[in-house]
């Protein structure tokens, strides 16, 4: 990606004030959890991951249709790049505080931490694209509260302990590999239950899971005209 | 090889078409002018242009060593951003001089100057493209685009622009389109070639005769 095209890209769609304000919040919720003795900052990363489905949830149409983009979409660029552009953008707020969650439970427990483990960066990164991949397609925070309505309905119905009865940290066969991998795709969170625990199959499978949503919200930046409409 | 060209092109928009087959050579060192009604596809054939939108059909073939720069007025700006930020960003060489205050509290005028400025800025460009650049500019400040357009046309750079402004079209084109329901009329109006004195009423005439057919 062009270094000009992530940083105007950071310019526009990247975290404001509220994010930040929040993304402080919760770092010192993880230093309040680490200091007191009750729980590590690990405790914190769900909430983490909660400020990322909102972080990341950035929109693409809007802006596209108010201009917003046109100095990186004239031009010669891929879309692919300003696509990898905008997704960091989105992203970066939310990888930030789980890098400084891990680093805190690092320099205090001298643990490796939760947030540094494969299954757990695996969710952060599934959950982030997935709350980008659908904002682009429906708008400004439309990924995470899909996502979060969609929840709060399974939870209702009781389908979401069905969900975790399906889910298996370290699947043998392959039945039983898209039992959980169904499980994880609607509620990632599982694989945080203990993250040490879970098997390789499983964390490449999430990852690619992420590299699919990636592609379909890249594939909607590469195919949507940035035609103008009055605000 | 010309510096650009479009060659039948058109646009749907479901079922409208915006663009009808429209094809449009422009060569180096020249400012060609678009003028045409409100909806008549002025703004999609620059956005096509700019690559911003992808045409139905039809192609659009630039000279590869040309720089495209586009400004599509200064609704387009992020109003988020600062303006020497945004500055910094798609022209660095013109940020130093630009205010810090966010573009979203500047007046239209001042965000418009700025766009043109970022457009118009660096010696890299070979296309620029315009939509409506004098909407919202002072008479100073209309005198500077103008200079400027002329400047860049010195430069060796096409600049393809659209107004509703004829006199200021008058002024700097070498030619203008007309641009009809979606269809260019089938000559373009050489400005050079008209009298200087009146050389805006001339243009109103010519459009006139354009729209009306011989």
């Amino acid at each position: 990606m062009t270094s000009s095209a992530w940083r105007y890209m950071f310019a526009v769609v990247g975290p404001g004030v509220s994010m930040l304000i929040a993304a402080v919040a919760v770092l010192a919720f993880a230093a309040h959890l680490e200091w007191s003795g009750a729980s590590g900052a690990d405790d914190a990363l769900g909430m983490v991951l909660f400020l990322q489905l909102f972080a990341a949830s950035t929109g693409y149409r809007d802006r596209l249709h108010r201009g917003h983009f046109d100095p990186v979409l004239t031009g010669r660029t891929a879309k692919w790049r300003i696509a990898g552009a905008h997704w960091l953008a989105s992203t970066a707020l939310g990888f930030a505080t789980w890098a400084a969650v891990g680093v805190l439970e690092l320099a205090v427990r001298a643990t490796w931490p939760a947030a540094f483990r494969p299954a757990a960066m695996a969710v952060l990164v599934y959950a982030s694209t997935v709350a980008w991949s659908a904002s682009v397609a429906i708008g400004r925070y439309g990924g995470a509260v899909l996502w979060l309505l969609l929840l709060f309905a399974m939870s209702a119905t009781q389908r979401l302990q069905a969900l975790r009865v399906m889910f298996n940290p370290d699947p043998a066969g392959a039945i039983e590999i898209v039992r959980t991998m169904k499980a994880v795709i609607v509620f990632p969170v599982l694989l945080m239950l203990n993250p040490a625990i879970v098997g390789w199959v499983i964390v490449l499978l999430t990852a690619a899971a992420a590299v699919a949503a990636w592609t379909l919200g890249a594939g909607c930046i590469a195919r949507v005209d940035a035609t103008l409409r009055e605000s | 090889m010309p510096a650009v060209d479009l060659s039948g092109i058109t646009k749907r928009f479901g079922r409208r078409v915006a663009l009808d087959d429209v094809s449009l050579t422009l060569n180096g060192a020249e400012i060609v002018g678009l003028v045409g009604p409100n909806g008549a596809g002025k703004t999609t054939m620059l956005r096509i242009l700019a690559g911003l939108v992808h045409p139905t059909r039809g192609s659009v073939q630039i000279e590869p060593r040309c720089v495209v720069r586009h400004f599509g007025g200064e609704r387009t700006l992020p109003p988020d951003v600062s303006a020497r930020r945004w500055m910094w960003l798609v022209a660095p060489s013109a940020a130093p001089d630009t205010t810090t205050r966010t573009l979203g509290v500047l007046s239209r005028g001042t965000r418009q100057r700025i766009g043109l400025e970022a457009a118009l800025a660096g010696r890299d460009a070979g296309v620029i493209v315009l939509d409506e650049p004098w909407e919202g500019l002072d008479p100073d400040a209309s005198r500077w685009l103008s200079d400027a357009l002329l400047a860049r046309r010195r430069d060796g750079c096409v600049v393809l622009v659209s107004s509703h402004r004829i006199h200021d079209l008058a002024s700097v084109c070498d030619r203008c389109e007309l641009l009809v329901g979606g269809r260019l009329a089938t000559s373009a109006i050489a400005c050079s070639e008209l009298p200087h004195h009146g050389r805006t009423a001339a243009l109103y005439d010519a459009f006139d005769r354009a729209r009306t057919g011989p």
